[in-house]
């Protein structure tokens, strides 16, 4: 018995010793910073060669959407490689409204808004997911993303009704037609559609480049043929043979009455409001396709009244904005300008030993891969010396923290992987969690239905919102000064929908740069000047490209005020508004984090100073419309012929110890720390070979543009938990 | 004397002539046609036009905006890009601007395209893509160039040999382009076997000392170089071949083997040397070809060239890089056929440049 009880003891201890070892040296292997030391970008241009080097384990990641049907079967019979779905494309029919009759007098039977309504009968988008796209992709009936929040979590049972309202049936389709045409005195005559003893002929523009088209757009064209009994001349191009036709073209010329479409969501829209402004009225598209949408409008009063007020927001709370929603998608189905097929689906491949997040519109990109890409052992997570990842395109256009290349996949790089930031979106649902801010609080006006979901923002309604006399609410580029807001708006001030208060932790200052520097109030102090002085025509970086934009930013930008230096606490003012009150805190204007450019690259004083010397003295230029204009090359941090002007600003810089605005930055950044950030940043150049630096979990290795390949290596010192954004890989739970 | 050199001169000045003016004329086609006559503009307006107003709108902060507004600030930005362009110009002007800078080297910048390090300066742009392509192709066409002329020769020699009639049987293969060829290569070697790689130009990531980025090029390059010599070698040797033989039954041939003279002097002699100038014509063409890339088999091998970055600018309407591309080939074009007349002269006895009403 004591035996017993002895090994039965013995046996318990050394599961406890296991159990407690194996917890230990998960938590050892973990630790901080990114868990693969390596990462190894290339070049792969065919996805059918990038999943066979998946299958063969010669990459771990094809950060790309595999839309071919047949290469997507491959996927799933192969045990090696897994994948996520991104759904970010989409295709509809757009028709020329235009009539009743075009200019040369031919019947236009698409000016009949029952009769586009009834194609919504009429096709089987779900044959078109099943027969052309192998399942890659799902039916869509209405202008909203079906994976999107306001379709997905907002109101499905509205699109449900309407999915179910407008299931296929060709013969009501065929009815309906028959009625309409007959009631515009057509005719129909051996089979066919007869308007004045002419034969009616629909020009099908059907695009041969955007799948599942031309094969979707030539199964409409069967079916307006055999079904509806139209004549039907099929005319296949491709998307810059078509533009002309239907983008280009006045509707009243008729030279198409169809035309498949296709767009692009590179990002989950929290908001899809403002949608059908632009895909159903003439107020946004400068196309004649939607100019002329104006006229055929006024036959649809509810619905433009329902678009117009979801684009300006006009509604004070949240069941007024579902009645809106109603209201817009339904008559939006009666108005049917364009109707809806499909959401393409993407299958995103990596190893099976791999785990990384895909964002639900822009696949696997930034910063999905940037928090979550590891390989992982029995469920495990494990340190991975190199991970291989292959883009269909990559190094497109110069690198800098401006406005560099804005292509997604050079982005890859050059955002949060190298870069920080103040929050980050979940790649599942577009809501915003804080990176570098600790904590935010939103106040918005009384009314307007905001609402909160995560618990690092508080939410508070008031009726009034002062904007502070002493908060700055503008940049004075000749005397090099922030305008206050009693200075802009005068001594009675302003006051503004929303107030944004972000809190910074209290170690913000001992966040480490790549270059052995600390994170400090005048990476922030410049980021904010630069937002305003680019667009300032006194500026030395003016930027005519971005004056237009920072006008109309100004409208709604009411003013900015340190209230900590440290720990740092910055308030914002603005009547710009979103209906989340995590996105009210992470615009880069609301956290205020060094982040520069209309994709928020950051940046850190001193870099920046280098290209603003090197644009100052019109070597390079930040943008390219200004690179243009000076006739000097775009500016490029990591390689090519702007480094060795880089490197001569940067011993103009170590010579004059220089700050730039020294006027308002001199109060921030001492003549110390300018030379501890020059000298840092000249080591840093000789080491790496570039002048990227950042915060973010990776280092710029090497760049070799020419092999296109980009070499990514972790930075020790980074901060932050390696699992810190693990959660991203889970699903979204989704309240029912 | 001097009446041989007015002649002379008066040749050369012609020609030079004559051949510039073929230049300006093709270089002018190229700009017409790269840019549909013109019509492309409108393509490009428009594309313009929408990718703004997609731009635009999708940014947050102008989605509030009044609609008067929205189009005022759409419509400055496309203005801005058309002049970024040049698109406010009409084309016609353009056309002769393209065809003035293209004339005189300026190859300006680009309109879309960067370089690979980030240049827009066409110059760059080429520059940075020909070690690549020459790397290539100049092995490639070297190597068939080569091979084909020695085993022409001795097949000529052979006339009617096992090997002879199986190269000529082999013939055919050519009618199938190189990236065919790199495609069952791929196949066989790089997924069946996994002994070569499947394309790229060097190992992920580059190997960091001179030695081993040598080997590891050498690696990348055993596909494509086969794959072209595949599909050029045989159907060169056959017409080499056909070539020698025509020549090898010539009256002085017969003669020389009458007087005694050993076949390799026959053949060095009276064989290679009166179809030096062809062969000498066939190599610089070649090698000239070689600046235009092999778009579709770089293209299948990921391998960065000069083939690709044509394709590239094709399909973006980047006319300025097109032109670049297009009037270097032109005068290197010109400055071979200009140099190859002296070469004849020098080369066959039968050429006089100059002489006997104009010569040949």
């Amino acid at each position: 018995m004591f035996k017993r009880s002895f090994l039965l003891l013995l046996a318990l201890m050394m599961v406890l010793v296991l159990v407690i070892a194996g917890c230990g040296e998960k938590e050892e292997a973990l630790g901080t910073g990114a868990l693969v030391d390596e990462v190894v970008y290339s070049l792969e241009e065919s996805p059918a060669a990038a999943v066979s080097k998946l299958k063969s384990g010669e990459s771990d990641i094809y950060a790309n959407s595999v839309t071919d049907p047949d290469l997507f079967d491959e996927i799933l019979a192969s045990d090696e490689i897994l994948y996520e779905y991104n759904y970010g494309s989409y295709r509809e029919l757009s028709f020329n409204t235009w009539g009743p009759t075009f200019e040369d007098g031919r019947f236009n039977p698409f000016h009949i808004p029952e009769i586009r309504e009834a194609f919504n009968w009429l096709i089987d988008r779900n044959y078109i997911v099943e027969e052309y796209l192998g399942g890659l992709g799902a039916a869509k009936y209405t202008v909203l993303g079906t994976t999107f929040p306001d379709a997905a979590i907002r109101y499905p049972h509205i699109v449900k009704e309407i999915e179910e309202h407008y299931a296929h049936n060709p013969e009501k389709a065929k009815e309906i037609v028959t009625q309409k045409m007959e009631e515009a005195n057509c005719e129909l005559v051996d089979g066919k559609w007869h308007y004045n003893g002419e034969k009616i002929e629909i020009k099908m523009l059907i695009r041969s480049d955007s799948p599942p088209n031309p094969a979707a757009g030539n199964y409409v064209a069967d079916l307006v043929e055999d079904v509806l009994g139209f004549e039907v001349e099929r005319m296949e191009r491709t998307g810059t043979d078509a533009s002309p036709i239907w983008y280009g073209a006045h509707p009243k010329e008729g030279l198409m009455h169809i035309y498949t479409g296709g767009w692009i969501s590179s990002a989950i829209p929290r908001d899809q409001g403002s949608i059908f402004d632009q895909m159903y009225t003439h107020r946004v598209m400068a196309s004649p396709l939607w100019t002329v949408l104006e006229e055929d409008l006024k036959d649809f009063p509810e619905f433009d009244e329902a678009s117009r007020k979801l684009r300006f927001k006009e509604f004070t709370n949240m069941e007024e904005r579902e009645e809106l929603f109603k209201t817009a998608l339904w008559e939006g189905m009666k108005f049917s300008p364009r109707i809806w097929l499909v959401d393409v689906a993407g299958a995103n491949p990596y190893r099976h030993d791999v785990k990384v997040a895909c964002d639900v519109a822009g696949g696997i990109g930034d910063p999905s891969w940037v928090f979550t890409a590891h390989r992982h052992k029995d469920g495990k997570p494990v340190p991975t010396e190199l991970l291989r990842v292959e883009l269909p395109n990559m190094l497109v256009e110069p690198w800098n923290p401006v406005e560099g290349s804005s292509w997604s996949y050079d982005m890859y790089f050059t955002r949060r992987a190298v870069g920080g930031a103040g929050t980050i979106p979940d790649p599942r649902d577009g809501l915003y969690w804080p990176l570098r801010i600790e904590k935010a609080e939103v106040v918005v006006e009384e009314g307007l239905p905001v609402v909160k979901t995560h618990d690092w923002v508080t939410l508070e309604f008031a009726s009034d919102i002062e904007v502070p006399l002493d908060a700055w609410a503008d940049w004075d580029p000749e005397e090099q000064r922030f305008v206050t807001v009693e200075e802009r708006f005068g001594e009675e001030g302003t006051t503004a929908l929303r107030k944004t208060v972000v809190h910074y932790p209290d170690n913000l200052y001992e966040t480490p740069l790549h270059d052995g520097s600390k994170l400090s109030l005048g990476d922030f102090i410049l980021a904010m000047i630069m937002t305003f002085d680019r667009g300032k025509e006194a500026s030395p970086v003016f930027d005519k490209a971005e004056q237009a934009g920072l006008e109309a930013w100004l409208d709604t930008f009411k003013g900015v005020k340190i209230v900590s230096e440290d720990p740092l606490v910055i308030e914002t003012y603005s009547d710009m508004w979103y209906m989340d009150a995590e996105l009210n805190a992470s615009d880069p204007t609301d956290t205020w984090y060094p982040q520069y450019g209309t994709y928020a690259w950051s940046g850190y004083w001193h870099m920046i100073a280098l290209g603003w010397m090197a644009e100052a003295e019109k070597s390079l230029a930040f943008s390219q419309d200004k690179s243009d204009d000076l006739g000097v090359e775009q500016m490029d941090y990591t390689k090519g012929p702007s480094l060795p002007i880089l490197e001569e600003c940067l011993e103009k810089a170590i010579a004059d110890n220089f700050i730039p605005y020294e006027p308002v930055l001199g109060e921030y950044i001492s003549a110390e720390e300018a030379t501890e950030r020059w000298s840092n940043l000249k080591a840093f150049y000789e080491e790496w070979g570039h002048f990227w630096v950042g915060t973010g979990p990776y280092i710029i290795k090497s760049v070799h543009p020419v092999e296109k390949q980009v070499v990514l290596t972790r930075f020790a010192d980074y901060p932050d938990p390696a699992d810190r954004f693990f959660f991203f890989l889970e699903d979204l739970a989704i309240a029912e | 004397m001097r009446d041989i050199v007015a002649r002379l001169g008066k040749f050369t000045l012609l020609r030079l002539v004559s051949l510039v003016v073929t230049v300006v004329i093709a270089v002018y086609i190229t700009v017409f046609i790269a840019n549909w006559g013109g019509n492309l503009d409108e393509v490009r307006k428009f594309n313009i036009e929408h990718d703004i107003s997609i731009e635009i709108y999708g940014n947050p902060a102008f989605q509030a905006m009044p609609t008067s507004e929205l189009k005022a600030l759409i419509d400055e930005r496309v203005q801005l890009e058309y002049e970024r362009q040049g698109l406010n110009q009409p084309f016609i002007v353009r056309s002769f601007k393209y065809l003035l800078d293209a004339i005189t080297l300026n190859l300006g910048r680009s309109e879309h395209i960067t370089s690979d390090s980030g240049s827009r300066e066409v110059r760059w742009i080429l520059l940075e893509r020909l070690p690549p392509t020459l790397i290539l192709l100049a092995t490639s066409q070297l190597l068939v160039f080569i091979l084909s002329i020695i085993i022409a020769l001795y097949l000529s020699r052979h006339y009617g040999s096992i090997l002879d009639r199986i190269i000529i049987a082999l013939a055919p293969t050519s009618a199938a382009p190189g990236w065919l060829y790199g495609l069952f290569l791929i196949t066989i070697f790089a997924a069946a076997l996994r002994i070569l790689p499947w394309g790229g130009m060097v190992d992920a990531p580059p190997p960091p000392t001179t030695w081993g980025y040598f080997v590891s090029l050498l690696k990348h390059m055993v596909l494509p170089v086969s794959a072209m010599l595949i599909s050029g070698l045989f159907a060169s040797i056959y017409s080499w071949r056909t070539f020698f033989l025509i020549y090898s039954s010539e009256d002085y041939i017969d003669l020389a083997r009458a007087k005694g003279l050993s076949s390799r002097t026959i053949e060095r002699r009276y064989i290679l040397r009166p179809t030096l100038p062809p062969i000498i014509t066939q190599f610089m063409i070649s090698m000239i070809y070689v600046w235009l890339g092999a778009i579709i088999l770089e293209t299948v091998f990921g391998w960065p060239g000069i083939g690709r970055l044509f394709y590239q600018a094709v399909q973006l309407y980047d006319t300025p890089v097109i032109i670049g591309n297009v009037v270097i080939l032109g005068y290197m074009l010109a400055i071979t056929v200009f140099l190859l007349d002296f070469a004849y002269a020098a080369l066959d006895p039968r050429v006089r440049l100059g002489l006997e009403g104009g010569g040949q």
